[in-house]
């Protein structure tokens, strides 16, 4: 076995698997904010919602790959490195992405909070979208609190983002649209309002 | 080389360094221990009374290794004729009479004329009827604590360097605690390693004199909380390997007592320095940083004592005064560093509940459920690690260092909140929570509930569960009450409510253990601790 300078490399692993864990939210957007948990013992997590319904999380394994070739590690080029780090950034953020829409996809089945658009998306199915989803506002200006997205796939977005810029268009849409607003500060009102020690 | 460890223990060891691992060598050779090691001035000579395999009334009087020549065998003369010649007065020696054997025990050598004083010496004793004093010397010491472990020796290689590192370490730092348990769980034959109930035993005398080289270096620098750790930290895992291995209290419970009366008497020995002290500064430029941290671990370690001690029948009353001294004087400069800080945040408001302070407790649990709420809220850049993370850890961090907690997040979440919630609620605290309770909701409950009871003892459980919730919007007084009211004993195990004084350490080794349930039992012994 060859003389290592395993310390130093142990910390520039550590850096560059840090500089990767920052790199994964940049890369894949959608998971930008959302907390994380370390789990630091047992291999099985349970959510026990306000609903009192539960969901198991049994973190399935996921594996990525990087590939250097001898020549790449004994000619350090760290530029080259980081280029290949983004692509497996881009990999793990890929995957939690998938993962996160199959747990959500679940947990709104499980309940029925889903809305079927049958092919074509209405201005109906649109508004009953936007009723169904729990929105948070800003207690001071009573504004909705950033982070609600939309997410689907590019085709779909190039077909519906169009027809929804000339709904709004419509003062009757818009109109249909301020009052869920509305409608949703007043739920998320008692939702807060809920947030006590009762009798 | 354990050996070679082993006689270098020996050798460097003052008397109060291996009178513990004697006794529990003389409890492996199936002694029955009537009496251990004790330093008080109604010991009459004798450190060590014990019945003999065959019956004898034993009494060994114990001596450092500084007994090599006449001039300090003469000290301790008077000494020795109380060993030989009093009587021992003990509830399971009546009447009370003289033992049938003495020894002078030293891990010493001793030179010829001092063997030889010691021979005229019992020659005078004979018209006296006094049984002669037989001496114990190093030499014979090694054969007999290398005996005494039997097979359980660390036999791997990494199990051997973790050893020779915790004999090795630096007693200015911290006892690590979770790597000693760790350490012991690989010297203990958990299944599904095959041992038979001698084998069993032996296993455990042997876990117990490791746990006294484990801790030399702490005991030789007088670092008497870093011992008290890894005396408790033995206790522990002997309870666990008792309650997986469903063994008899008589296989198990000697070494038990020894270990447990070891991290007492180490524990009445700090809280003496502490009370003596007029504060708890280790001198340096840079001591404020970690003052608060300090005072916390010594108070908790202090304020279960207290609540320890009221479980057992023979707690020593001055030492109790010494800690109320400290506990009164030092609670106030105690701080949160981490979530890992609060079972000894936890103790030191029981403590003080226990000793009239009820005021200053209450205030304690408020401010801890008011700072997880404010201080853990999503999106906070002042959130409390998780209870994973050691309290030296977090202190790393903060100024900077390189720490476990790089690269985790802990806002959105807590896992002592609903703790002090239920501490409080028990309490009738309910306006305060009322006005908290806004930021509680904003706060995800965290709490690892471990797959067995059993598991509550151990340093880690890979089939336990991490449970998250959040709290009721609305919640409900009186659900909440009746909750915080629940103690299903079932949940921890049988041997550790049989050593209920165990209890308040438990969450001070391993932080992460502090669940509703222990809090509650914890609670339930303050109150009733005599149940």
């Amino acid at each position: 076995m060859f003389p290592d300078f395993a310390k130093v490399k142990r910390r520039a692993n550590r850096d560059l698997l840090r500089w990767v864990e920052t790199q994964v939210p940049q890369l894949s957007p959608l998971i930008q904010g959302v907390a994380t948990l370390q789990q630091h013992e047992g291999e099985i997590g349970k959510l026990v919602r306000s609903d009192g319904s539960e969901a198991t999380l049994d973190y399935p394994k996921s594996e990525f790959k990087l590939e250097l070739s001898r020549e790449e590690m004994r000619r350090f080029d760290q530029r080259a490195i980081q280029e290949k780090l983004l692509t497996l950034a881009k990999e793990i953020g890929g995957a939690q992405v998938k993962q996160m829409l199959k747990v959500v996809g679940e947990a709104a089945d499980s309940v029925g909070n889903v809305v079927h658009a049958g092919g074509e998306l209405t201005p109906d199915t649109f508004f009953e979208l936007f009723r169904r989803v729990q929105m948070d506002f800003d207690p001071k200006t009573l504004e909705p609190k950033p982070g609600l997205m939309f997410v689907m796939h590019p085709d779909t977005a190039a077909k519906i983002v169009p027809k929804v810029k000339e709904w709004e268009k419509d003062p009757a849409f818009d109109a249909e649209y301020k009052r869920i607003v509305s409608q949703n500060r007043e739920a998320w009102r008692d939702r807060e309002a809920n947030r006590k020690l009762a009798c | 080389m354990i050996e070679r460890l082993i006689e270098n223990w020996l050798a460097s060891s003052g008397e109060r360094g291996y009178e513990t691992p004697f006794a529990q060598v003389l409890a492996a050779e199936e002694h029955r221990i009537l009496q251990g090691p004790v330093h008080h001035p109604f010991e009459h000579g004798k450190d060590i009374l014990t019945i003999s395999p065959s019956g004898e009334l034993q009494a060994y009087q114990l001596k450092g290794p500084g007994l090599t020549n006449l001039e300090e065998f003469e000290k301790i003369q008077a000494q020795l004729m109380a060993l030989a010649g009093t009587a021992i007065a003990h509830p399971s020696v009546t009447p009370p009479r003289r033992a049938d054997r003495v020894f002078l025990v030293t891990n010493a050598t001793l030179t010829p004329p001092v063997r030889d004083r010691l021979e005229k010496f019992n020659a005078g004793n004979v018209p006296l009827g006094w049984p002669p004093i037989e001496p114990i010397e190093r030499e014979q010491l090694l054969a007999r604590f290398v005996a005494a472990h039997g097979q359980y020796l660390p036999q791997s290689l990494t199990d051997v360097r973790s050893l020779l590192e915790l004999y090795y370490s630096d007693p200015s730092e911290l006892f690590p605690v979770k790597s000693f348990s760790r350490f012991l769980d690989g010297v203990l034959p958990f299944p599904p390693q095959a041992a038979s109930m001698p084998e069993c035993r032996r296993a455990v005398a042997s876990a117990t004199l490791l746990t006294a080289y484990a801790a030399s270096s702490w005991e030789r620098a007088e670092n008497h909380l870093c011992v008290a750790q890894a005396w408790l930290t033995a206790c522990v895992a002997l309870l666990r390997f008792a309650a997986v291995r469903g063994l008899g209290e008589n296989v198990w419970r000697p070494s038990y007592e020894l270990a447990l009366e070891s991290a007492r008497t180490m524990i009445a020995s700090l809280s003496k320095e502490a009370a003596d002290a007029p504060d708890l500064v280790v001198p340096d430029v840079m001591d404020g940083t970690v003052y608060p941290s300090r005072a916390l671990l010594i108070c908790g370690f202090l304020g279960a004592y207290l609540i320890s001690e009221r479980t057992l029948i023979d707690a020593d009353r001055s030492t109790i005064a010494q800690v109320e001294t400290v506990l009164r004087r030092e609670s106030k400069h105690v701080r949160l560093a981490g979530e890992a800080d609060v079972p000894a945040f936890l103790m030191v408001a029981c403590a003080l509940g226990q000793i009239g302070e009820i005021p200053a407790a209450e205030g304690m649990v408020l401010s801890l459920a008011r700072t997880l709420s404010k201080a853990n809220q999503r999106h906070s850049q002042a959130a409390l690690a998780d209870p994973y993370h050691d309290t030296e850890q977090v202190l790393l961090h903060q100024i900077g260092a390189d720490s476990d907690l790089d690269g985790e997040q802990f806002d959105g979440r807590a896992y002592m909140l609903h703790i002090a919630i239920e501490w409080l609620a028990r309490r009738l605290w309910r306006q305060h929570l009322a006005s908290m309770w806004s930021d509680i909701t904003h706060v995800e409950f965290c709490e690892f509930r471990p797959s067995r009871p059993d598991c509550y003892l151990a340093v880690s459980d890979d089939q336990g569960t991490l449970v998250m919730w959040q709290a009721g919007q609305p919640q409900s007084w009186a659900a909440l009450l009746a909750q915080a009211r629940e103690l299903d004993r079932s949940k921890l195990p049988d041997v550790l409510w049989a050593r209920r004084e165990l209890i308040p350490y438990l969450p001070l080794l391993f932080p992460y253990r502090l669940t509703s349930t222990l809090a509650s039992a914890i609670d339930t012994i303050a109150a009733t601790p005599q149940a």
